[in-house]
């Protein structure tokens, strides 16, 4: 898993094209266009290309890119 | 899953009811930000949904979805020795509104009513029941009313859900003849109730204003259905030994488009096999299934292959099932407004 990757895949689902600045270090929840349908394909990328579905309280937890990045990475191993 | 098994029961007619007031999500602008705005019509997928006034309960658009129905295919009320209406804004808390839905619809004093309380996933669960009765030749013909309001249940600030959810009634005729076989794959998981949950307003927190509205955690429901949903399909499939290339026809509870889709995705089933009517009604829980059949298939000149068809019913309880039906023999009335 690589987390540059990983930060273009999520900012893959922002259709804000003022919206370009994306990093390990973003504090998603502060981008104007987190929403929660924002929220829902994140769930759908990380599923898709992590075979990981991350709960809820721990994308909320999560603040920065990398957390959530760390997040699936917990859940993969997780799920063996 | 608990798996159910018929053969030769089927629905015979169908029937939806909407209210006229059409309640545009584009309108909502300033209330939600452009990119929000934007992704509720393009990848949610609704438009616009109705809402009922004050004075109209989901009984009375499905009173006007039973009479339509009646009248399209010369129905004898005495006929119906069962009526379910299945809803979570029945007209009181008590007596069940069957009974007197039954009433105002000229049924016998001999007809078996009942209310079923399920949300999203009910339109499978209300047809599992009604198949439960048919099969008894004493049971003629069983009427299943499933309706909601749920414009009634949302806080009208809450920016998650105002978008979403829409009213509508629906009737639908289940009786003997020649649909061949069916099957219901039925499941259920409290011990995730809270996400999706209105928690005041029952017996165990009794009324209190704004908490009295539907709350929901959008991101556990999705995780729930990517688990739930196409895998319960993909079983129900392995049940009767069909596959997804078998399938003519999957009509998903019209939840979320963006959601569904990934569904479908994971099932590798064609877009072209998923009718929505969500863009124009907007979510409508237990309404949805037959309503999405009333609007897309009345014309049967589309989807007209319509034999192998899938209904897809999930959400709160958490409570899911899938059904495996025949719709070609089965009658689909115009829609109706009240």
């Amino acid at each position: 898993m690589d987390i540059t990757e990983f930060v273009s895949q999520f900012a893959d689902q922002f259709m804000n094209p003022n919206e370009t600045d994306f990093s390990p270090e973003t504090r998603f929840h502060e981008l104007s266009g987190w929403s929660s349908m924002t929220a829902l394909m994140e769930i759908a990328m990380m599923e898709e290309n992590y075979g990981v579905t991350v709960p809820s309280e721990e994308i909320r937890d999560a603040v920065t890119i990398q957390d959530l990045f760390d997040a699936v990475k917990r859940n993969k191993e997780k799920n063996g | 899953m608990a798996i159910l098994d018929y053969k030769d029961i089927g629905i015979s007619a169908i029937a939806a009811c909407v209210p006229p007031k059409v309640m545009k999500n584009r309108d909502l602008a300033g209330f939600l930000n452009a990119e929000e705005l934007l992704k509720v019509i393009e990848f949610v997928g609704i438009e616009e949904k109705r809402y009922a006034e004050p004075d109209v309960c989901a009984s009375d658009l499905c009173y006007k979805a039973a009479l339509k129905l009646f009248e399209d295919n010369q129905v004898n009320p005495k006929e119906i020795d069962a009526l379910i209406f299945l809803s979570q804004t029945p007209d009181y808390r008590q007596p069940a509104t069957a009974p007197h839905l039954a009433s105002r619809l000229g049924l016998s004093t001999g007809v078996l009513s009942f209310d079923v309380n399920l949300a999203c996933s009910g339109y499978v669960y209300g047809l599992a029941t009604s198949y439960a009765f048919a099969v008894n030749p004493g049971v003629r013909k069983v009427l299943l009313l499933t309706g909601e309001t749920m414009s009634k249940t949302i806080f009208q600030n809450d920016k998650g859900m105002v978008p979403l959810f829409g009213d509508a009634g629906t009737a639908t005729l289940i009786e003997q003849g020649e649909f061949g076989a069916s099957t219901f794959s039925l499941n259920s998981d409290g011990s995730k109730a809270d996400v999706l949950k209105m928690t005041y307003g029952g017996y165990r927190n009794l009324s209190c204003g704004k908490e009295e509205t539907l709350q929901m955690d959008g991101m556990e429901v999705f995780n729930f259905g990517i688990r739930a949903v196409p895998s319960d399909i993909r079983n129900l499939l392995k049940h009767i030994g069909k596959t997804v290339e078998d399938v003519d026809l999957l009509i998903y509870h019209q939840a979320n488009k963006f959601m569904t889709d990934f569904f479908s995705k994971h099932l590798k089933l064609s877009s072209e096999k998923t009718p929505y009517s969500l863009r124009r009604f907007g979510n409508t829980s237990s309404a949805s299934v037959p309503l999405t059949i009333v609007s897309e298939l009345h014309d049967c000149t589309k989807y007209s292959a319509r034999e192998s068809v899938l209904f897809s019913g999930f959400g709160s309880g958490l409570s899911w099932g899938t059904a495996w039906l025949n719709l070609s023999r089965t009658k689909i009335s115009e829609l109706v407004e009240y």
